[in-house]
Order: C-alpha cells, then sequence, then structure tokens
C-alpha cells in the first residue's frame, strides 16, 4: 500500500494539479490580506474591533468558498481523468495490486493534498496577521482556530468521493468543476442562514458560521449526517464501478 | 503438456453485438503464439478480456492452471494497443512506477531494461517529447521490467521502422529460449509473424476459425504457379475449357494461382498465348501465412 500511495503521489506532484493547489495556498491568504489593508480596515484589525477569530475565519471561509470547493473538484477528478485521457487505465489494473488499493490511494493523496493545501493557507494567513499585529497569537485563538479547520477539512474530505464519482462517470474535468462553481454560487445565495444546514456541499463553509452569532438555525448534527451519507453513497458507486467497470 | 494459458468460452456482447463468441484458446509453455485477425476481429477485446480489464459475459480464464488473480499479473507483462504513460514524467520515472507497482525492489533493473531496448541515457526525456517508435520500445522494456513468465503483446511492431522491427522480433525470441517466456503476440505484419511464431490462431468476426501450430501450417500451405495475365476472364475459361484445370484461384486483378499439373508450366503458358491472352509473368511459388489468412478470412475472389 505505501508504494501505491508514493507511486500516486509522484503522478500527482507533477501535474498541473499540484501546482495549482501550491498556487491557491499561497495566493488566497495573501490576496485576503492586501485587499484588507486596502480597503482602510487595516486600522479595525489591528485595534480591538476587529479581532483575531473574526479576520482569520473571515479569511478561511472565504478561500474554502472561493477556492476550495473548486480546488476538491480539480484535484478529485484530474487524479482519475489523467488516466484515461493517458491511456494508463490498461496497464494499472493490470498491476498486481487490486482495484480498490489503487482507488483508495488515489482518495487518501487526494486528502493528503487538500491537508497540505489547508495548512499552508492557514498558516500564512497566521503569519500576516500577525505581523500586520506586531504581536503573537493568543493560544486560544489558535486552538479554536485549528477545530474549525478540522471540522472545514473533515467536511472537504467527505466531498472527495462525489467529485471523484462525477470524473469516473463523465471521464472528464468540466462536470465535476462545472458542479463545484454551481455548488459556490449556492453558497454565496443562501450559505450565511439556516438554508445551510440543508446545503450538504456546503460543510466546509459551516464551521466558520457556526460561531457567528447573526446566523441563527444551523445544526452541526444535521450537516455531518448529510455530508456523512453523501460520502458513503459515493463510495459505494465507487467501489461498484471499480470493481464492475469494463476498461475499453 | 503445460498450458500458461487456457480460455473456454469466451463471449462478450456489448447491447446487442456480440463482439467476441465462444473463444476457446491453449497457449503452452514456452510457444511464441500469433494471435492473428483483421481490423475489429475482436483480438483486443479477447487479450482485455484475459487480462481481466473486461469482464467477459461467459467463459473461463485460466492462467498457469488457476483462476486468474492480483498475484498471478505479477507473472505476465501485457501493452495493449497504444502504449499508455505519464507524459509529464520522465521515461525513468514511468518505468520506475512500474517496478514499484510490480513488486520489484532493485532500481537497477531500469537501466538493465533501458539498455536491452536500445534506449540507454534516455532515463531523463519527459515521455511526451518521445517518438511513437520510441514509445513503442519503451512499452516493451516496461512489460519485461518484473520479469514475467509470459507477455501479452498487442501490435508491438506498430510505429516502428524495419530495423526496430527486426530488433523486436530478434527480442522476442532471445526472450523465448533465454528466459523460457511465453508470449502472446498479435500483429498485423504476417511477414514477421510467421518469422517468430510457432502456434497460431486465427479470429474472425469474434469467432476463432483456426488454431494450430506453425509446421502443420507450413506443411499444409500449397504449391502453385502464379501467372499474371492480362485478360483474366479469357485465361481462366482457357484453363477450364481447353485445360481442364479447376483447381485455380483468381487471386486479385491480372494474378491466377493454379495448384494442379505444375510440372507442365511450358503447356499452361503456351496455352494461354495461343488463346490470346498475354502472359507477362509466371513462377512458382508456396503459399504464405499471409496468404492462409487471406483465404480464411475472405478477400480471396473465384
Amino acid at each position: 500500500m505505501i508504494e501505491v500511495l508514493y507511486c500516486e503521489w509522484r503522478k500527482l506532484r507533477k501535474s498541473a494539479a499540484f501546482i495549482a493547489t501550491v498556487g491557491l495556498a499561497l495566493l488566497c491568504p495573501v490576496l485576503f490580506f492586501i485587499i484588507k489593508m486596502s480597503d482602510n480596515n487595516f486600522e479595525a484589525i489591528v485595534t480591538q474591533d476587529w479581532n483575531w477569530a473574526y479576520y482569520l475565519d473571515n479569511e478561511k471561509s472565504l478561500s474554502v468558498l472561493m477556492a476550495g470547493l473548486v480546488l476538491i473538484a480539480v484535484i478529485s477528478s484530474y487524479s482519475w481523468v489523467r488516466e484515461h485521457g493517458d491511456n494508463t487505465l490498461n496497464v494499472l489494473f493490470t498491476y498486481p495490486v487490486h482495484r480498490l488499493t489503487i482507488i483508495a490511494s488515489k482518495l487518501i493523496i487526494i486528502a493528503l493534498f487538500l491537508l497540505g493545501y489547508n495548512l499552508v493557507d492557514t498558516l500564512i494567513s497566521h503569519m500576516l496577521i500577525m505581523l500586520a499585529k506586531g504581536e503573537w497569537i493568543p493560544g486560544h485563538i489558535i486552538v479554536d482556530n485549528m477545530i474549525n479547520l478540522s471540522l472545514s477539512y473533515l467536511f472537504q474530505v467527505a466531498l472527495i468521493p462525489l467529485f471523484f464519482l462525477l470524473s469516473m462517470i463523465s471521464k472528464n474535468i468540466i462536470l465535476p468543476v462545472v458542479t463545484s462553481i454551481i455548488f459556490t454560487f449556492v453558497i454565496f445565495a443562501w450559505g450565511e442562514s439556516s438554508y445551510l444546514n440543508n446545503l450538504p456541499f456546503g460543510g466546509p463553509f459551516f464551521p466558520y458560521l457556526w460561531y457567528d452569532d447573526s446566523v441563527k438555525g444551523l445544526s452541526l448534527t444535521q450537516v455531518l449526517w448529510e455530508n456523512g451519507a453523501i460520502m458513503v453513497v459515493c463510495l459505494g458507486v465507487i467501489v461498484h464501478q471499480t470493481l464492475r467497470r469494463d476498461v475499453r | 503438456m503445460k498450458y500458461v494459458l487456457r480460455s473456454n468460452g469466451l463471449t462478450k456482447k456489448y447491447g446487442d453485438k456480440m463482439i467476441v463468441e465462444d473463444v476457446n484458446l491453449e497457449v503452452e509453455q514456452g510457444d511464441i503464439y500469433g494471435f492473428l485477425g483483421q481490423n475489429g476481429a475482436g483480438k483486443t477485446t479477447v487479450f482485455r478480456m484475459l487480462l481481466g480489464l473486461i469482464k467477459p459475459l461467459r467463459g473461463t480464464v485460466e492462467w498457469f492452471g488457476e483462476n486468474p488473480s492480483t498475484a498471478s499479473f505479477n507473472r505476465i507483462g501485457s501493452m495493449i494497443e497504444t502504449p499508455g504513460f505519464y507524459p509529464n514524467l520522465t521515461v525513468w520515472d514511468n518505468l520506475d512506477i512500474h517496478r514499484r507497482m510490480c513488486g520489484v525492489t532493485d532500481s537497477f533493473v531500469i537501466e538493465e531494461h533501458l539498455k536491452l531496448v536500445g534506449m540507454e541515457g534516455m532515463g531523463k526525456q519527459k515521455v511526451k517529447k518521445l517518438s511513437l517508435g520510441t514509445k513503442q520500445r519503451l512499452a516493451i522494456a516496461r512489460t519485461l521490467l518484473h520479469r514475467p513468465d509470459c507477455l501479452i503483446l498487442d501490435e508491438p511492431v506498430n510505429g516502428l521502422d524495419p530495423i526496430g522491427i527486426r530488433e523486436t522480433r530478434e527480442l522476442l525470441l532471445e526472450l523465448r529460449n533465454k528466459r523460457s517466456m511465453t508470449i502472446m503476440i498479435s500483429s498485423h505484419i504476417l511477414g514477421e509473424i510467421g518469422q517468430m511464431v510457432n502456434r497460431i490462431g486465427i479470429i474472425h468476426g469474434g469467432k476463432m476459425i483456426e488454431q494450430l501450430d506453425y509446421a502443420e501450417l507450413q506443411r499444409r500451405n500449397r504449391t502453385y504457379v502464379e501467372i499474371r495475365v492480362d485478360n483474366d476472364g479469357k485465361a481462366t475459361w482457357i484453363l477450364e475449357q481447353q485445360l481442364h484445370i479447376k483447381d485455380y484461384t483468381v487471386w486479385e486483378k491480372g494474378r491466377i494461382r493454379v495448384y494442379e499439373r505444375l510440372e507442365d508450366t511450358g503447356m499452361l503458358n503456351k496455352t494461354l498465348l495461343d488463346g490470346g491472352v498475354i502472359v507477362s509473368e509466371m513462377s512458382l511459388c508456396s503459399e504464405t501465412l499471409e496468404d492462409h489468412f487471406v483465404k480464411l478470412t475472405g478477400g480471396v475472389q473465384k
């Protein structure tokens, strides 16, 4: 399994998807910081009116919203679609490795990529705000931020099978990406309300609104169940497709 | 008799279209088995079923005397249609991924096999910059990397120049002789196939129409006189009416093959000339594998 994971990592590492991931992880927090500095809110950031958590949660929710869903779709679908495009499935499924092990490795590597993206994005946004304020972030802020990040990350991972399955069915990257863009617009329109409970793809955004007192009626349990159900169903279909699929 | 590969009743259907029907194959250890068929005959579909890439509608496959398993693929090297590689990775990276996936621990095998196919020193080149012929060589190197007991090669000489074709043929013969490898190969270049196989199977319209030893085929292949004429209608009338020759074939326009009275070619020539047929060429020949294939699968005029 380790060798299979390593091979999947090597394939993805030298791909456009990896470059996009790194680029977005670096770009989003920097862009957010520049926007905040430039719109005269900078004074608010360095005073008590705009506290640490508010800045960090804003940055994270915006990066998840603006780039996160599309990034999940791109990385998830790229891993499968390239095997079709490069005609390497003929080779991949004739290795002395079970098909499910190969698919599981792909999903794990995608999850690790996402983890890397989230950590780098978080690290840079923390460093930038510390530079702006000229002081260390209080420990409890970091802990709260990590809890939100962990929850958001789990919801992001729950969406990987959905986009992977869409790429398996369509054999292209367009359907998953268009789906993610539609999801993003829907969250923009209805995300800051209790409708978020009923948007299973809104999970990654959820932790950053849950603590927002102005948004009422959000249910963590409901969102967990919905995201969990989608993940399990999509994984089941992926397993079925993998075992039954003819490679033509 | 030890069989490396056996199939029984392999059948595949897509929708209402029968692609392959009741294909029975037997490949013995040490065989170089030529799997022949026209485009669309079902060769690649059979290969994919043998390798588990396609689930057959019915039928069984046996590898090394057992039902296929993930482990048995470690003893098989395969190349199906156009070889697929990861274009952004180097030659070395592509082979290294294959090595790891097949559980080969030593990385020196990569350079060893690049040298075997004449690609020494090309390890750092990106695959997307390679020509089709070079990719074919790389694909052959990849199939051999984990030292399989059996190779399945679908059109391995596609895209190779004549020297590359000859080198591939010599390599496959060497693999059979020195590594006791069993090889199943399909190719359109029947002349090349005929120089290396010891057994052939011919598939047509999804059905296996013949499977026999190549030595037996050579024994059966007939000798004939091939005549090039300006008017095959007139020539065939003369053959039938004046010379009472029934065993002949109009191979193509202006080319007739006569299978009887081979000892009397002088009389044949004179009679045709007297009948007003211009004979531009006459030669004594033997049927080749290509001739046999064409006869079995169609394309012969009578």
